[in-house]
């Protein structure tokens, strides 16, 4: 994984921009974010970018980092919308590609976890975003080509700016 | 014996009643559309709420249906894994306080085995076992081998994306309607399977696993050109045209199917193959296997298509199974969001 430049022009916070070359980078940057995650034991990832851009094959990564024994079995949550995976931390892997908007969120029972109970890991936030709260990490990956992809990487709030700053001390 | 299946795992909800695992007197989907038709209402998009809106019309059109009552029914069987836990803790509940109110056993139910136990309800005769089958839906592919009906050993799923949410997902892109297989398979009509070279990826190792996800860009690159942008393909016009597209992707996916099954039943030694699944309604993968497995020398198992789709007959059927055996679940039944996961073979 390259960082090719550190952007700072966001208001918010710190934001940090890479280039992958395949999936098998993608799945390191979700390796490497369960790593910078510690000494948190939760946070909300929320990750955007249109079909094929990778959002799940990075959810692999973060999965297989977070020691998550069942971290094989991390596939597109799209059908079911949600899927838990028991542990210390939890990894709460959510798809609102089949939602409708924000209340699905409260109807799905994920209001806890994205207070701090799990680590979540949203695709398509875009669609829920109203239910989303202030502190979290954006990831938006997007095409270069077919295999390649441009991912950009902001904190939203405290926790997730020191997040991102593990995140690049680790790179 | 007389069992009522109930399932709730995922968009519908269902209800049904089979006789001794083999002759179906009625199964009930009702889908939000049902439900909208019912109450002329805008209906909630998510399915927990639909479903408590939903489960004592279907279970009632069941019973209605099959011209038995409650009285009637031995056992209850209810889908309790894999699913969206809110959406199955209506159905088990349900199936709870019937077995409840009128003291009759209840079993819990692996969705995913149940898709198998539909072919016992299958119009050439239930499957012999051993057998390997191919459970292929919008949230799962997966091959298992079969020693005997109540055994599953996992030998490989997708690493990615099921094969109903790759057909979801590119009838996105070509601008075709949800759910995408019925779509795909109507826009391939005609159309040249060998217009875009697609790639039958196979993941590494020596297991069967499969990989939907690099498809699904394949077509994006291959259908719109290499200088397209995903999030402008819904509604563009792609360089190829859709009915070749539709049924190029739709020759991958089968193809890919059809092999790794076919190579699963000749790895394990059976002679049997099932399969089951809402992709199990498609023409092409149920021509394709009854075809290739046929001239391999294999016995292909096929259900109806209405029981391919989600459905309680086949919970019914495998609550039989278990019900039979005399197993009995308490009415503690709890619910859990991914299957009952068997040891890969090796």
């Amino acid at each position: 994984m390259r960082a090719r430049s550190n952007g700072g022009a966001m208001s918010t916070s710190a934001a940090r921009e890479l280039t992958l070359a395949g999936p098998g980078a993608t799945v390191v940057l979700g390796r490497e974010l369960a790593a910078a995650l510690a000494p948190a034991t939760a946070g909300v990832l929320c990750l955007s970018g249109h079909l094929g851009a990778g959002k799940t094959t990075l959810v692999k990564g973060l999965a297989e980092g977070l020691g998550v024994a069942e971290a094989r079995e991390v596939t597109s949550p799209t059908f079911l919308r949600v899927v838990r995976f028991e542990g210390s931390p939890s990894l709460v892997h959510v798809d609102a590609y089949r939602m409708s908007g924000p209340d699905d969120v409260v109807e799905l029972g994920l209001d806890e976890d994205l207070a701090g109970g799990a680590v979540v890991a949203l695709e398509w936030p875009e669609i829920v975003a109203a239910a989303l709260p202030a502190d979290r990490l954006e990831v938006a990956l997007a095409h270069v080509d077919e295999s390649a992809r441009n991912v950009r990487i902001s904190a939203h709030g405290a926790a997730s700016s020191a997040w991102l700053d593990r995140l690049g001390e680790l790179a | 014996m007389l069992v009522l299946g109930i399932d709730s795992s995922c968009d519908e909800t269902t209800a049904a009643l089979v006789r001794d695992g083999t002759e179906c007197l009625s199964s009930v989907v009702a889908t939000q559309t049902e439900l909208h038709r019912r109450f002329g209402g805008v209906v909630p998009e998510i399915a927990c709420r639909a479903h408590v809106e939903n489960y004592p019309w279907a279970i009632a059109e069941a019973l209605s249906r099959a011209g038995v009552t409650l009285d009637d029914v031995d056992g209850v069987a209810v889908t309790n894994r894999p699913g969206l836990v809110n959406a199955l803790l209506v159905g088990v509940a349900a199936a709870k306080a019937i077995a409840f109110a009128r003291d009759l056993p209840l079993v819990g139910v692996d969705h995913i085995a149940a898709h198998i136990h539909a072919s016992f309800l299958a119009p050439g005769g239930a499957p012999a076992f051993p057998c390997v089958a191919l459970v292929v839906s919008g949230g799962h592919t997966s091959l298992y081998h079969l020693p005997s009906p109540t055994e599953q050993r996992l030998l490989g799923a997708t690493l990615d994306d099921a094969a109903g949410e790759a057909f979801d997902k590119v009838a996105r892109l070509l601008g075709l309607p949800y759910p995408g297989g019925p779509s795909i398979e109507s826009a391939a009509r005609g159309g040249d399977p060998t217009a875009l070279n697609l790639p039958r990826s196979r993941p590494k190792g020596d297991g069967f696993d499969f990989s939907f996800s690099g498809l699904k860009t394949a077509v994006l690159y291959r259908a719109f050109g290499q200088d397209m942008k995903p999030g402008d393909a819904p509604g563009r016009t792609p360089v190829v045209p859709v009915a070749d597209v539709a049924a190029s992707f739709q020759k991958a996916v089968v193809d890919v199917l059809v092999k790794r099954t076919l190579q699963a039943a000749k790895h394990t030694g059976v002679r049997e193959v099932v399969i089951g699944g809402g992709v199990a309604a498609n023409t092409q993968l149920r021509e394709r296997l009854a075809t290739k497995g046929a001239a391999a020398g294999y016995r292909v198992v096929i259900p109806p298509r209405e029981l391919c789709t989600d459905n309680a007959a086949m919970v019914a059927v495998s609550g039989w199974f278990r019900l039979a055996a005399g197993e009995r679940d308490g009415l503690d039944l709890d619910c859990h969001p991914r299957p009952i996961r068997a040891t890969p073979h090796g």
